[in-house]
């Protein structure tokens, strides 16, 4: 049984769980044609609900839900860190330092690569490196001397 | 009928490396009244020895009404089974049988027009003598190419003649397109959709641009109709033209 014309839209300014169904044109089955329809569906959505409408926590967190979502099942870290909405968040740049700290601060995650190329430091030290809970609190702890938190 | 050729460049080049990810062959047509899926299922046994994967094709149709200062509300979902897909043991071909109407769709590695056309015009018999159409309302081709541009990229138009233009003076990178432009071709009586997306998700040692062309024509046709044959060579021609229209040579260069 196949499906045909349900899209979940789960990243757009935080309407978690919304679907549009939209019917199927051309009769398209492949990548390709599913790749066409999503983009027809994206511009769709910003027609009404206008990417330049969201706040910055609203992006930052359907990306950071979707990145974590996605990437569940990956032990590999270039593999998570390679995720599109990881790297979206990277392009957020500096505003997006906060959200970040904040998030690590509820529960600890692979933030250390988005927040060493956004900053381009690395407060953690040697002796620390891959110890996760070590690594958050070393950023942390940068974010408050910073004034980021 | 005057399928028309006129100033169409009907080129007839076949591509070591084509760019074809999926070829759609489509005719829509008024199935009688008692025609039911059921029956559409009858299409099944003279063609189970080559597409002897069956599914039930499920359409959806509702939206989302959008008001302001309301949450979106959900509008009422209409839908159910509307057909039937049965593929070859591949994956490679797969027949859509509708209660709308019929499709053939040929995935990568499309061959050559003859051989799909004459595959859609046998489905296309098979599918009109189960279920006796009472007309052909519509006749479509559609060809999605995946075309893969080296990076980095100078400029689009080496490759794609149709490109968004962006003002001089903005910054020219583009993370992602989609464009859709609608073009009525009086010669053919027909119209083109082509569609073009670059999607900056798939990006890696090249950027993937989806070259999209429907091309198709609408009226009412006796469904045993020669007309319908030719009416599909005059839509390949148009479909062609737009398409090494569309592509430079450097571009060509990248399927042979």
């Amino acid at each position: 049984m196949i499906k045909m014309a349900c899209i979940q839209l789960r990243e757009y300014s935080g309407q978690r769980g919304m679907a549009a169904f939209w019917p199927l044109d051309g009769q398209g089955l492949s990548d390709e044609s599913n790749q066409l329809r999503d983009g027809a569906t994206r511009a769709f959505i910003h027609y009404h609900i206008p990417m330049t409408r969201e706040t910055l926590a609203q992006k930052f967190r359907a990306l950071a839900d979707a990145w974590q979502e996605e990437t569940a099942h990956l032990s590999s870290p270039t593999r998570i860190a390679m995720h599109p909405a990881y790297q979206q968040i990277i392009g957020m740049g500096l505003p997006v330092i906060p959200l970040i700290l904040q998030d690590m601060s509820k529960e600890p995650k692979q933030w250390f690569w988005a927040l060493t190329s956004i900053t381009g430091i690395n407060p953690v030290v040697p002796s620390e490196q891959g110890r996760i809970r070590k690594m958050v609190a070393a950023w942390l702890r940068w974010g408050t001397e910073e004034s980021y938190i | 009928m005057d399928v028309g050729k006129g100033n169409i460049l009907a080129e007839r080049i076949i591509f070591k490396n084509a760019p074809i990810t999926e070829a759609i062959f489509d005719i829509r047509a008024d199935l009688p009244p008692d025609v039911t899926l059921n029956s559409l299922l009858n299409v099944y046994d003279p063609v189970k020895q080559s597409y002897p994967n069956k599914r039930e094709r499920i359409y959806w149709h509702g939206g989302i009404q959008f008001r302001p200062d309301i949450l979106p509300e959900l509008q009422a979902v209409e839908g159910g089974p509307d057909g039937y897909l049965f593929s070859s043991a591949d994956g490679k071909q797969t027949l859509q049988a509708r209660k709308d109407g019929f499709a053939f769709n040929r995935f990568k590695p499309y061959e050559r027009w003859e051989t799909f056309r004459d595959e859609g015009m046998k489905l296309w018999n098979i599918y009109a003598s189960v279920s006796n159409p009472k007309k052909v309302t519509r006749m479509a081709l559609r060809y999605i190419n995946r075309i893969e541009i080296p990076l980095p990229i100078r400029d689009f138009k080496d490759y794609i003649a149709t490109v968004p233009e962006i003002a001089p003076g903005i910054p020219q990178g583009l993370a992602s397109f989609l464009m859709r432009l609608e073009i009525p071709v009086d010669e053919f009586q027909a119209v083109a959709i082509i569609t073009e997306s670059m999607d900056s998700r798939e990006i890696g040692s090249v950027a993937p641009l989806i070259l999209d062309i429907d091309v198709f024509r609408e009226g009412l046709l006796d469904v045993r109709s020669a007309e319908i044959r030719d009416i599909f060579e005059g839509l390949h021609d148009l479909k062609n033209d737009i398409f090494f229209r569309s592509v430079t040579e450097k571009a060509r260069a990248l399927f042979d």
